[in-house]
């Protein structure tokens, strides 16, 4: 599973996030975290160019989008979303 | 959005273009002044002085000298004033025009019988308050106006009874409203850009330096333009209609963001709105270039700039609260150097998230945010009180005057 996380270096939000997706990747060290920065690569993602709200999180598993969310969530929201969408 | 903005920016400059625009006009009937002093005391000659030469200015206004220490109806009449104004403390020079009671003598003191000699000269709705204790006519609450506020007065509050303006404090309305004010997020993006940037910086040193130069700059520059608010605030305290300009606008303000905190609770999502990308991303070349200079002087230099840039183009998206406070300081008669003390007060705690998301994160070496939580209930909390502010400021403005 991956974890694309599209955010900013100048939004708190995408700050509070990383740390805590790099949380739940100890918990579950399967998970692989990509992050984009919505500024400096924006050729790499130009579907996101439009964001209206930053961070953008993405679950894929095996190359296809699962779920996905927009903002902050707590660790309790994100084990819960694990939970209900094991491996 | 945009446009709500633009409507407030306009709003506020038709304000200080009026603010800036008086008009003298004779009145049929002349003004009183009534002139309590003591022949002994040093600032009663110096207002005495003053008042002779208003005299020669102004032909609609008549003063009327009562010196206290050879007569005693002077000092009954001196006394029933005094009583009526909720002066406690027997102290000369007094003034009252009007429906106002101006104790002690100062520049500020100059300013504000100009504003109320321009004031009634060119308005026939008002009471004069001596001439009624004068004649043994009751005098109504309605008919006493409160300019500002000295150590010692009592003032009538509705439910509260006559109370103490010393037991207000101004310190408290400075710590909660800056504080407040500190969360809206506003420039706080700016700062999360730097200290991504530096604490990569290998350079501890650099990395503090740049970082305080930014913080440092943004309350400098915010401490010199609510100074300027208050200069403003001060020569316009004496007019009525600004007062009712100034609470409109509070209005304006604090219902245009709690509309933002609704909005925002219709999306559910508590983010990062993607907002001014082209600006944003100017200033993050900016500060990369700055951060990136070589020599640390032209660094400070770059980022001192930015600072200034970024609060000034964020000023709009701020502005309510700390007008707002320096409205309310306006109101009371301190020495200069106790409003600046409270101007330093408010700007100290509008900057104190920024200080400890910075300071925690040079500790730590990993860039701490504060969630947009807090910004979303900033924007709540700082509406209501611009709100309830613009409600006392235009129906009961006394109260507002205590802070």
């Amino acid at each position: 599973m991956q974890i694309k996380m599209i955010g900013a270096m100048w939004c708190p939000s995408c700050l509070i996030m990383r740390s805590r997706i790099r949380k739940l990747i100890k918990i579950h060290p399967e998970i692989a975290l990509v992050e984009y920065d919505f500024d400096m690569d924006r050729e790499k993602i130009p579907e996101f160019s439009d964001a209206k709200i930053l961070p953008i999180i993405i679950f894929e598993k095996d190359g296809r989008e699962t779920f996905r969310f927009v903002g902050e969530k707590s660790v309790s929201e994100l084990g819960k979303f694990m939970e209900e969408n094991p491996k | 959005m945009k446009k709500i903005t633009h409507v407030l920016v306009f709003f506020f400059l038709i304000i200080a273009s009026f603010v800036f625009y008086t008009v003298k006009v004779s009145a049929s009937s002349p003004v009183n002044l009534y002139f309590f002093y003591d022949i002994t005391c040093g600032h009663c000659q110096e207002e005495d002085a003053y008042l002779s030469l208003l005299e020669s200015e102004y032909p609609d206004i008549v003063v009327n000298r009562y010196e206290l220490s050879e007569s005693d109806y002077n000092l009954a009449l001196y006394d029933s004033v005094r009583e009526t104004f909720g002066k406690s403390m027997s102290l000369t020079p007094l003034l009252v025009i009007g429906g106002v009671a101006l104790t002690g003598f100062s520049e500020q003191t100059e300013t504000d019988i100009v504003s109320l000699i321009e004031r009634y000269t060119t308005s026939t709705d008002y009471v004069d308050v001596t001439e009624k204790i004068i004649n043994g006519e009751t005098v109504d609450r309605d008919d006493i106006e409160y300019l500002r506020f000295s150590w010692g007065d009592y003032v009538y509050i509705p439910i509260f009874g006559n109370v103490s303006v010393d037991s207000f404090s101004l310190i408290v309305a400075a710590i909660v409203i800056g504080l407040v004010d500190g969360f809206n997020p506003c420039a706080m993006w700016i700062l999360l850009f730097l200290i991504t940037l530096l604490v990569e910086l290998p350079d501890k040193k650099r990395r503090w330096t740049l970082g305080i130069a930014f913080l440092l700059t943004s309350g400098i520059f915010y401490f010199l333009i609510m100074t300027t608010w208050l200069k403003i605030g001060i020569s316009i305290a004496a007019i009525k209609w600004v007062r009712i300009a100034i609470a409109s606008f509070a209005l304006a303000f604090g219902i245009y963001n709690i509309t933002r905190f609704v909005i925002s609770l219709r999306h559910r999502e508590t983010g990062c709105d993607v907002t001014n990308v082209k600006m944003k991303r100017k200033f993050q070349d900016m500060v990369r270039s700055s951060v990136a200079k070589k020599n640390i002087l032209m660094a400070i230099f770059g980022i001192m700039l930015v600072a200034i840039a970024v609060n000034f183009l964020e000023l709009a998206c701020s502005a309510g609260l700390p007008l707002l406070f320096t409205q309310i300081l306006a109101y009371r008669s301190l020495p200069y150097a106790i409003y600046l003390m409270y101007i330093g007060i408010y700007v100290f705690f509008f900057l104190v998230d920024d200080i400890a998301v910075f300071v925690i994160s040079m500790i730590t070496l990993e860039v701490k945010g504060i969630s947009n939580r807090f910004g979303k209930v900033s924007q709540l909390v700082g509406g209501a009180i611009m709100i309830a502010i613009g409600i006392l400021l235009m129906f009961f403005p006394t109260i507002i005057m205590l802070s």
